[in-house]
C-alpha cells in the first residue's frame, strides 16, 4: 500500500514552547489512522500540522519533514530549500478537514456547500447544482435537505450539521480527509450516524481522525497512533486486536475516563 | 425557597426600565404628533407655490419646508458617500489586518474623534474654509460639500466601531473553517465574513445616518441659510430641516409659526424612519439572498 502521510521528527511549538516533539510516522493512503492520546498531549496539533492551520495562530513554528500524496506521487508540504511547495489554499483544498463541533457557516445549506465550491475550486456556475447534490448525496443528506436547500444550516440537527461540514469538504475533492473528535459534541444517535458514514467514506479517502473516546478508537481505526507528551509512544496496527483496558494502559488512565 | 428582597428589587427595576423607555418614547411621539400633525399639510411642504412647480424647483418655494427637506436628504446622501467607504474600510482593517500596536493607535484615534463634540467640528470646518481664502483659494466658502465632509467626520466613528465589533463577533471557529476549506484572507472576509456581519455594519450606518440628519451644530458653521431654496450644487448654501427647526424655535412671531416647527419636526422624524426602514429593507434582502428562507 502506498503512504498517504509521511511525516519525519516533526516538531511544532507556540511561542517558544514544544507541542509536537519529534514526531516520524507513516500512514497508508485506505482505511481509518486514529491518534489518541490524553487532552492536552498534542493530537490536534499534529493533525493540524497536515494542513498547515497551525499557521493561522501566532507564534508557530513548524520543523521537520512532512510529505503527502495528493494524486501526484509524494510532495513536500513545507518550504525547505530547493522545494517549493503547493500555495496554501491548494493543499487545504486537497486536504479537507472537519472540526469538533460543527461550524457550518449562518448561510442557507446550498450556500454553505456553493461558497467554497465557487471561491476555492472556481466551480463553473453551471455545474454548481449537480456538485452540491452531488456533496449531498456523499454525506447521505441530500433526501433530508432537499426540499430546504435554501434554509439555514443552523436549522439542521447537530449530527446533520456535522454531515453538512463533511459535504463540504468532500465537494472540493479532497485527496484526504482531517476529522478532529468529529463525534465530541453530537448524542449517541447522531455519533452512530457519522460514524457509519465515515467507515464508508474510508474505502475512498485516507481518513486521519483524532479522537476522544477509547471505544470509538477500537471499533473504527484500522491503525491506532498513541501520543504522550508531543510525542508518539506507541502505534498499533490491526483493527480489534487490543482491548480498552489494554489501551487506556498505555495512557496510564482509567478506561471509564473520558480523555 | 422564599426569594431575597433585593432580587424582588431588581426584578422589578429590571420591569420598570422598558417600561420608562416606552413611557418616554411615547410622550415625546404623542406630543409631537398633537402639536405637529394637524399642520401636516401641502402648504407646510410648498407654502403658496404649486406643488408641481415647488417640487421640481421651477418657482421658489418661500414659506415651506421643501426645499429642507430636499437639502437634508441631499446632504445625508452626500455624508454617507463620503463617510461608508472610509469607515468600514477602516473598521474591517482594524478587526482583521492591524497589528495591536496599530489596533492601539487607530483606535485611540477614532475614540478622540468620537468623543469630538460636534460644535468643534463645525468650527474646524469653518476655519479650514478661513484657511483657503487666505491661502490657495481667496474664492472658497461654505457649502454642501464642507458640511457634508464635516458631518462625515463626525460620523466616521461610529461607522468604524460597529463595523469592527460585528466582524470581531464572529466566532474564531468560522476563520479558521474558512482557512481551512482553503479560502485566502481576502475571500474569507468577502464571502464569509463580511456577509456573516452585515447586520452589524448596518447598524452602524443607519445609527451614521441619523446622526447626519438631526445635527445642527456642524452645518451651521459650514453652509447651512435659512432661504436657499432648492439645494444647487455641492458649493451652493443650502437649508436644511434640523436647522430650520433650530431657526423657528429661536426666530417664531407667532403661534402658528411655532405650530409649524413642530411640524416640521414630525417630518424630520418621519425621514428618519423612512431611511431606517430603507436601510433594513436592503439589509434583509441580502441576508435572504445568502441565508435564504425565514432567517
Amino acid at each position: 500500500m502506498k503512504a498517504a502521510v509521511e511525516m519525519e521528527d516533526v516538531h511544532v511549538a507556540f511561542n517558544g514552547r514544544d507541542v509536537v516533539r519529534g514526531v516520524s510516522a507513516s500512514l497508508p493512503d485506505r482505511g481509518i489512522s486514529v491518534i489518541i492520546g490524553r487532552s492536552g498531549c498534542g493530537k490536534t496539533t499534529l493533525l493540524r500540522v497536515l494542513n498547515r492551520l497551525n499557521e493561522e495562530f501566532p507564534g508557530c513554528r513548524t520543523s521537520g519533514r512532512v510529505e503527502l500524496n495528493l494524486g501526484a506521487g509524494p510532495e513536500a508540504v513545507y518550504p525547505a530549500p530547493g522545494v517549493r511547495p503547493r500555495p496554501l489554499p491548494e493543499l487545504r483544498r486537497l486536504v479537507g478537514m472537519v472540526f469538533q463541533s460543527p461550524n457550518v457557516f449562518p448561510v442557507s445549506v446550498f450556500h454553505n456547500i456553493a461558497i467554497p465550491l465557487l471561491t476555492v475550486a472556481e466551480c463553473p456556475k453551471s455545474e454548481l447544482a449537480d456538485r452540491v447534490r452531488k456533496a449531498l448525496e456523499d454525506v447521505g443528506l441530500w433526501k433530508d435537505v432537499m426540499e430546504r436547500l435554501h434554509m439555514p444550516a443552523e436549522h439542521l440537527s447537530g449530527g446533520q450539521q456535522q454531515r453538512l461540514c463533511l459535504a463540504r469538504a468532500l465537494a472540493l475533492e479532497p485527496s484526504i480527509l482531517l476529522l478532529d473528535e468529529p463525534t465530541a459534541s453530537l448524542d449517541v444517535h447522531a455519533t452512530a450516524e457519522v460514524e457509519e458514514l465515515l467507515r464508508n467514506l474510508a474505502e475512498r479517502y485516507p481518513l486521519i481522525m483524532v479522537s476522544h473516546s477509547l471505544r470509538q478508537a477500537l471499533q473504527m481505526g484500522d491503525r491506532l497512533l498513541v501520543m504522550e507528551n508531543g510525542m508518539l509512544t506507541h502505534r498499533l496496527e490491526g483493527r480489534a486486536s487490543t482491548t480498552e483496558r489494554e489501551l487506556s494502559g498505555l495512557l496510564g488512565v482509567a478506561p471509564e475516563r473520558l480523555l | 425557597m422564599k426569594r431575597p428582597f433585593s432580587l424582588h428589587l431588581f426584578r422589578l427595576a429590571a420591569g420598570t426600565a422598558p417600561a420608562l423607555l416606552l413611557v418616554c418614547v411615547g410622550t415625546l411621539i404623542g406630543y409631537l404628533s398633537w402639536r405637529g400633525a394637524p399642520t401636516l399639510r401641502l402648504s407646510l411642504f410648498f407654502g403658496s407655490t404649486p406643488v408641481w412647480d415647488g417640487l421640481t424647483g421651477a418657482r421658489p418655494v418661500w414659506d415651506g419646508i421643501w426645499p429642507a427637506c430636499a437639502g437634508t436628504l441631499c446632504l445625508v446622501g452626500l455624508t454617507l458617500l463620503l463617510a461608508v467607504f472610509p469607515g468600514v474600510g477602516c473598521g474591517i482593517y482594524l478587526a482583521e489586518y492591524a497589528s495591536p500596536a496599530w489596533k492601539r493607535r487607530i483606535g485611540g484615534a477614532v475614540n478622540m474623534l468620537a468623543g469630538m463634540p460636534s460644535i468643534v467640528m463645525g468650527l474646524f470646518g469653518f476655519s479650514l474654509i478661513l484657511l483657503l481664502r487666505h491661502s490657495v483659494a481667496p474664492r472658497a466658502n461654505t457649502g454642501m460639500l464642507l458640511a457634508a465632509s464635516c458631518l462625515a467626520l463626525l460620523v466616521l466613528p461610529v461607522l468604524v466601531a460597529t463595523t469592527r465589533e460585528a466582524l470581531e463577533a464572529v466566532p474564531d471557529s468560522l476563520r479558521l473553517a474558512a482557512s481551512a476549506l482553503g479560502m485566502t484572507p481576502a475571500r474569507r472576509l468577502s464571502h464569509v465574513l463580511l456577509p456573516i456581519s452585515v447586520r452589524g455594519i448596518g447598524g452602524g450606518v443607519v445609527l451614521a445616518l441619523g446622526r447626519a440628519a438631526e445635527d445642527t451644530a456642524v452645518i451651521m458653521f459650514t453652509g447651512v441659510v435659512a432661504n436657499a431654496g432648492l439645494p444647487a450644487g455641492l458649493t451652493d448654501k443650502f437649508e436644511s430641516l434640523s436647522f430650520s427647526i433650530y431657526y423657528t424655535a429661536a426666530q417664531y412671531q407667532d403661534q402658528a409659526e411655532l405650530l409649524r416647527g413642530f411640524g416640521t419636526a414630525l417630518v424630520l422624524l418621519g425621514i428618519s424612519v423612512m431611511l431606517l426602514c430603507a436601510a433594513r429593507f436592503l439589509e434583509n434582502g441580502y441576508r435572504r439572498r445568502w441565508r435564504g428562507g425565514d432567517a
